[in-house]
């Protein structure tokens, strides 16, 4: 990863880069925007009497003593947004050069640093048919370090289960804010299924689609036996110019059927070559797919 | 008929099965992929067993190019239709001349070039060489086989030593820069000298077919015969007869001497097996020797005699006198010593001449520079104040010395101061006074310098010294000896001819041959025949002789005999066959396999990029 990974100088010249909330889901949540209502805030807001319920470490003794009731403190109430980083290590990550999988851990780090700049709170999950490792959020410069950390460990092995994933997201997870899934979505219906309840469940979801050239432009020909990487099938047979324009055309299905339910879920979607370098890509295609937007100066 | 020059290069075949299995595994492979459920892979149709075709067509490149190098390993030949040139050399040296069961080994190399020659195309044009000393051609490239079969029934062997290399050349010569084989019937030990010997007269290893033939066998030989005068009795010879055992076994043998009188003495000597000794007779002096090896029944009957022709012309010495008796009487009485005397006064002139004497004695002056012979000078250290000195003995001499061996100088007086200006060490004797006499060489050229003259002292009158003036006349003449001139078959003979300077003479060999050479400038030359013993040579009125001896322990040792797979020499065959055998006369054409393993493999590779072409458009 840290071949792919540009330096944190680098980095932190795309300040200015953040991700994007998608509008339905940011009103009045983004970032270290306030709320309406009151919340947990250090901001204080006002005083009222205390009600059944009101946490007593809130009590306002002056009040309290002036007016002779129990007052307590209201505080403004801030909307937290979160960044998750889903990682799909299922062992078709294996492919490509670079591996597809080192790329992921390699632009999520770069996102998750671009979130923490920010100062929101960034969290990673990755899963194959577990969840293979989990970083809870947390903000600050030392959950980059521990993102680092966490994806410096991780392998390409067995198959997606990416609906286990969103489960453990959503029990666990209750903040709002967004969910950034890196994956080849190998098999497309799970994934898109999961997608489907992320985005239902009131999170930001962004699907970025990676492909490696090797993909894309398989040299694959002659009589070979082809081996699922994840699940073992083996498809055997003469692989000619046919062949191989029937495999773009159903990897180019693929893509559109994950694309379109992306859409249908309001999630976005970006397709992402492993070619590309990651400073481009952050740069360019994650600026263009709306995942990173420009902040203020 | 096609012939392999190394078959064990058809081991390459063996990668056959390796190459089909790694062409099938690169064709065949498993490949990794994301997701198989996007592939669908066509089952082998028309189209397909096209390409299918196309990669067998590989497979098959590949296995000629295999069968190609596999089949230029193994050198691949066919007889050639052209008659080809063969050069048969019958080794004639001593050592053929070995008794075995079934002849001579010269004898198996008859019948075994006779059977080579049956063996040879009817087309093939064949010259014999007789490998003796010197090597001869006795039949000239022919095609006529009865012809060569009588020439080869004809042959003798000699009884020389062995020089294959000039008859290699000699045989080389014959094929003269063409194409051929030359036949070597030999029983020569290393048969790698035999092939360095040819390649030095640029022929071929493989044009080499070296027939081996001779078993081991015993023999006792005279390998060395030597004489010198006795110092103390000039008319007597120390005659030294050296004696090797090359069988398995102790021998004792007995050695004998004879003269031109007859028998003079018989000596025994025991040695072990491969041992030499020697046995020493003193004998008088004769103008030639013979010893014999008595009673001894060894396959080398030639080695054991020798003769050995002494020196019968005078030692000549050029005396510069002062009148001296003492040294003019000892010089004469040395019967081999002819001297030419004159006044010590003309040296001068004399040396300004080409002195032809073989040595000086100078009494009482300088020797004169550039004089090029051996001299024995008196009176070298002698000045005017030595005629009124008082007398002083000699007090140290050197008693290991060639000439003061065995001598006592103890009652030398000298009258006189005259000493040489030598060191201590380099001093031959010394008085008290100093050094009076040494012996050196200078540029080669020996001297002997006594400082004091002889009639200034009284060792003219003792007994002494006559023996110092002739140990020192053989000490300054050392090479020179009394042995002379006896050569080995083949040398050249040069005689310094005492008779008339120029004109024919007569050399009658120990067979009776009769063969005439001519006398020029007092001199002789003629090279020596192959026949051992004594050569006379006559000009009607003078006679003088030389001698031929094999003396060769390598020629001797007919047991010794390195056998080619390294084993037993006692199992090596009678006749062995060594040389390539292929080459003879079969035409090798292993690089044209090669070459065309090339060109496949530039098929392949055409192929291969062709491929790659289609597929990455």
């Amino acid at each position: 990863m840290s071949a792919l990974l540009p330096e944190e100088g680098v980095l932190r010249r795309l300040g200015r880069l953040r991700p994007e909330w998608r509008a339905s889901v940011t009103a009045g949540l983004a970032g270290t925007r306030a709320g309406a209502r009151a919340g947990t805030s250090r901001e204080l807001l006002g005083l009222k009497p205390y009600e059944t319920g009101d946490d007593l470490r809130d009590v306002d003794w002056s009040a309290t003593a002036r007016s002779g009731r129990v007052h307590v403190r209201e505080y403004r109430h801030e909307l937290d947004a979160s960044l998750w980083l889903l990682v799909d290590a299922s062992a078709s990550m294996a492919a490509g050069s670079p591996p597809k999988l080192a790329y992921a851990a390699a632009l999520a780090s770069a996102l998750g640093y671009l979130a923490l700049t920010h100062t929101d709170r960034v969290g990673a999950m990755v899963f194959d048919e577990t969840i293979t490792a989990r970083l809870p959020v947390a903000r600050g410069h030392g959950q980059w370090r521990k993102l680092r950390e966490l994806f410096d460990d991780i392998a390409a092995g067995g198959r997606s289960d990416f609906g286990r994933a969103v489960d453990l997201l959503l029990r666990r997870e209750t903040r709002r804010g967004l969910a950034v899934v890196l994956s080849d979505f190998y098999p497309a219906e799970a994934f898109v299924r999961g997608l489907q309840r992320l985005a239902g469940s009131g999170l930001s979801v962004v699907a970025l689609h990676l492909l490696s050239d090797e993909e894309l432009e398989p040299a694959i020909d002659g009589q070979v036996e082809l081996v699922d990487a994840e699940t073992g099938e083996v498809r055997a047979g003469w692989i000619g110019a046919a062949e191989r324009a029937h495999y773009r055309s159903a990897l180019t299905r693929l893509a559109a059927h994950v694309e379109t339910a992306c859409s249908d879920a309001g999630a976005r979607y970006v397709r992402v070559s492993t070619a590309t370098p990651i400073l481009r890509c952050l740069q360019v295609d994650l600026v263009r797919g709306r995942v990173l937007g420009r902040a203020a100066p | 008929m096609i012939t392999l020059g190394t078959p064990w290069g058809l081991a390459a075949l063996a990668a056959i099965p390796v190459v089909i299995y790694f062409h099938r595994r690169a064709a065949g492979r498993r490949r990794t992929v994301p997701l198989a459920s996007l592939w669908s892979p066509a089952a082998t149709d028309a189209r397909h067993a096209r390409v299918r075709r196309r990669v067998d067509a590989v497979l098959v490149l590949r296995l000629l190019m295999v069968i190609a190098i596999a089949l230029g390993l193994a050198r691949p030949g066919w007889p050639t239709t052209a008659p080809r040139r063969h050069v048969f050399v019958l080794d004639a040296s001593a050592s053929m001349q070995s008794r075995e069961p079934g002849g001579t080994r010269f004898a198996s190399a008859v019948t075994a070039a006779e059977r080579a020659l049956g063996g040879l195309p009817a087309g093939d044009a064949i010259a014999i060489v007789r490998g003796g000393s010197p090597a001869t051609v006795a039949h000239g490239v022919s095609i006529d086989r009865a012809s060569l079969r009588r020439v080869l029934a004809d042959l003798r062997a000699g009884e020389s030593r062995k020089d294959l290399g000039s008859a290699l050349a000699t045989a080389a010569q014959q094929l003269a820069g063409g194409d051929g084989t030359i036949h070597v019937f030999s029983d020569v030990r290393e048969t790698e000298k035999l092939i360095a010997a040819a390649s030095r007269v640029g022929i071929r290893r493989e044009a080499v077919l070296v027939h081996r033939v001779g078993a081991p066998a015993d023999n006792v030989a005279i390998v060395a015969l030597d004489a010198a005068a006795v110092p103390e009795s000039p008319l007597d010879h120390e005659v030294f007869a050296g004696v090797a055992n090359f069988t398995p076994a102790p021998r004792t043998v007995s050695v004998a001497l004879y003269g031109p009188d007859g028998f003079r003495e018989r000596r025994q000597v025991m040695l072990a097996a491969g041992e030499r000794g020697g046995v020493i007779f003193v004998t008088g002096a004769s103008p030639w020797l013979e010893v014999y090896l008595e009673g001894v029944a060894d396959a080398l009957p030639l080695d054991d005699r020798a003769t050995l022709v002494l020196r019968d012309e005078p030692l000549r010495v050029l005396y510069a006198s002062r009148g001296d008796r003492f040294i003019g009487a000892a010089l004469h009485a040395h019967p081999g010593v002819r001297v030419r005397e004159i006044p010590v006064e003309r040296l001068d002139v004399e040396s300004h001449r080409t002195i032809t004497e073989d040595v000086a004695v100078i009494d009482g002056a300088a020797v004169p520079a550039g004089l090029a012979v051996p001299a024995l000078v008196f009176a070298v250290g002698e000045t005017s104040q030595a005629l009124r000195s008082a007398e002083v003995p000699i007090t140290e001499w050197r008693r290991d010395h060639p000439l003061l061996r065995r001598l006592d100088l103890s009652e030398v007086r000298v009258a006189s101061p005259a000493v040489l200006p030598v060191s201590a060490s380099d001093a031959l004797a010394r008085s008290a006074l100093g050094a009076v006499a040494r012996a050196f060489a200078d540029s080669g050229v020996r001297r002997v310098e006594v400082a004091f003259a002889v009639r200034r002292s009284n060792l003219g009158q003792l007994p002494t010294f006559p023996i110092i003036v002739v140990r020192a006349l053989d000490w300054l003449t050392v090479g020179r000896g009394v042995a002379a001139p006896n050569v080995r078959p083949g040398e050249t003979v040069r005689l310094v001819w005492p008779g008339t300077p120029s004109g024919p003479v007569t050399v009658r060999g120990p067979d009776g041959s009769v063969r005439t050479a001519t006398v020029q400038h007092g001199r002789v030359q003629l090279a020596a025949g192959e026949t051992l013993g004594r050569y006379d040579v006559s000009d009607g009125q003078t006679l003088a002789a030389f001698a031929v001896r094999l003396l060769d322990p390598e020629e001797s040792n007919v047991r010794v005999r390195a056998t080619p797979d390294g084993g037993d020499p006692a199992l090596a065959p009678a006749v062995a066959v060594e040389g390539a055998v292929a080459e003879r006369q079969v035409r090798d054409v292993s690089r044209w396999p090669l070459a065309i393993a090339l060109q496949l493999l530039s098929v392949e590779i055409w192929l291969l990029q062709r491929r790659a072409r289609a597929r990455s458009s």
